[in-house]
């Protein structure tokens, strides 16, 4: 048959019966969106905490009695100096700030801004011409839900926290941090790490955990002991477990959808299969029309899949255009707390697009093969009886 | 090849080229710099999860004994 004939005919047919075309389509994009999405964000979420992971310290040292996390000793931190090959010790400050009667709650962070290192980064990341006045007073950045949820409350310019000796410290809210990084700063409260002790209640020689590197990563495990063997209740934790939680993040949030979509296309390919395969259906007067016209059993077939593969991409299109729109454009809503939650500070972020093209063609391999076979193997069987058995 | 299914065709290419502008525009240094920006002052990269205050502070298991982990950082997991 020409080709172009062949294409008209296609197209003329698959326009004629849109309305039949229509149901499928719709449920298919639908399944391919949900899947899609969430991937999507699994996928973006992953990408943006594994590009932290090169700037984060090797190893972190806390202290643990009785599998409860209790405040680190700072003089901890001298010990690990004193071992050759560690480098970059810096102890850390930091804790959750309740509004017991609002039940919400804030990451309290001290940092310490006489480092240079610390001093050049928030010149960097705040990009203010006036750093001079952050040191002067009690100052502090917070992250965008914690200073929505503030100025809902009439705390604008500052912030009155309860000490836990019953004290109060006014912190004023020097900037708000940026809105791409939300996924890390948005319930933050950075602040110089002597407040930061006396609101979380720690005294001078109390840290919360201590990190240190060591450049080289042959030592990593050999460190892991050395630093283990210090003290009976120190815990380590080294980048490459960081690594692997990263990895594991969200996948069983992403297989539970899988499982999901696995058992939903195979609802849908099964009613697609009765649907061909039904006795006396228009689909079958329609196939023995065209063999009584002399179409050949190969020129049904290829007719039927062209066919079927221009719903499969069209829908595959759809619901990946679709999904894209919803998690990178729009912030995915509704979805985004199934996996970042819901029950504390809202969080507007933006996901950096991050495509994975395996898990895609994964994707269409998974739909569009069953879905073809459920169409195509009861058009050969119709295909190849008798036409005038196939018109009754 | 019919008129409307040529114009549906190309709105489809049209989909997928927006997307792949989109992707390829998107400002992928500026966020990696941000968020490197507030590891590097803060030392860590505690995920922003808006979980309730009583999953991170009490033991719903033993509620008379402290919680034995939290879920605000990573590390813990």
């Amino acid at each position: 048959m020409n080709t172009n004939a062949f294409w008209h005919f296609l197209t003329l047919q698959l326009f004629k019966e849109r309305s039949k075309h229509l149901s499928v389509i719709v449920i298919s994009i639908l399944i391919l969106f949900l899947l899609s999405s969430v991937l999507f964000i699994s996928s973006s979420i992953r990408y943006s905490l594994e590009e932290t992971l090169k700037v984060q310290p090797d190893f972190v040292v806390s202290r643990v009695q009785g599998g409860i996390a209790v405040p680190t000793p700072m003089v901890w931190g001298d010990e690990l100096l004193d071992i050759y090959g560690v480098s970059k010790v810096n102890p850390r400050v930091y804790g959750r700030y309740f509004f017991e009667a609002k039940e919400r709650s804030f990451l309290v962070v001290g940092v310490d801004f006489l480092e240079e290192q610390s001093h050049k980064t928030l010149q960097k990341l705040i990009d203010q011409t006036d750093i001079k006045s952050f040191f002067n007073n009690n100052q502090m950045l917070v992250g965008e839900g914690v200073k929505r949820y503030l100025a809902e409350r009439f705390y604008k310019d500052a912030y009155n926290f309860l000490t836990p000796n019953g004290t109060f410290e006014k912190v004023n809210i020097f900037k708000t941090l940026p809105s791409q990084s939300n996924l890390i700063g948005n319930d933050m409260m950075v602040m110089p790490i002597d407040l930061a002790r006396k609101i979380i209640g720690y005294s001078e020689d109390e840290v919360t955990d201590i990190t240190f590197n060591v450049p080289n990563p042959d030592e990593w495990n050999m460190m892991t002991d050395k630093v283990s063997a210090l003290h009976y209740d120190l815990h380590v934790v080294n980048k490459n477990d960081v690594q692997k939680s990263y990895e594991n993040l969200y996948n069983y949030k992403g297989g539970l959808f899988l499982i999901l979509f696995l058992v939903l296309l195979g609802t849908f390919t099964l009613i697609l299969y009765q649907r061909y395969s039904m006795v006396y259906s228009s689909e079958q007067r329609h196939i023995g029309l065209l063999r009584a016209l002399g179409w050949s059993i190969n020129d049904v077939l290829k007719f039927k899949f062209t066919e079927t593969v221009v719903i499969v991409f069209v829908s595959y299109i759809l619901g990946i255009f679709i999904a894209y729109v919803y998690v990178f454009a729009l912030g995915a809503p509704l979805l985004r707390e199934v996996f970042l939650g819901a029950q504390n500070l809202q969080n507007n972020l933006n996901f950096v697009p991050v495509l994975d093209f395996s898990v895609l063609t994964s994707i269409f391999l998974i739909y569009a093969l069953p879905f073809m076979a459920a169409v195509l193997i009861p058009v050969w069987r119709v295909s190849v009886t008798d036409p005038k058995e196939s018109m009754l | 090849m019919i008129k409307p299914f040529a114009a549906f065709a190309l709105l489809l290419v049209i989909m997928v080229f927006s997307m792949g502008l989109h992707y390829i525009l998107f400002p992928y240094s500026k966020n990696k710099q941000t968020m490197n920006h507030i590891t590097v002052l803060t030392h860590m990269a505690p995920i922003s999860l808006s979980v309730g205050y009583d999953e991170s502070s009490y033991n719903s298991t033993y509620p008379d004994m402290s919680a034995l982990g939290r879920m605000d950082f990573i590390y813990e997991h």
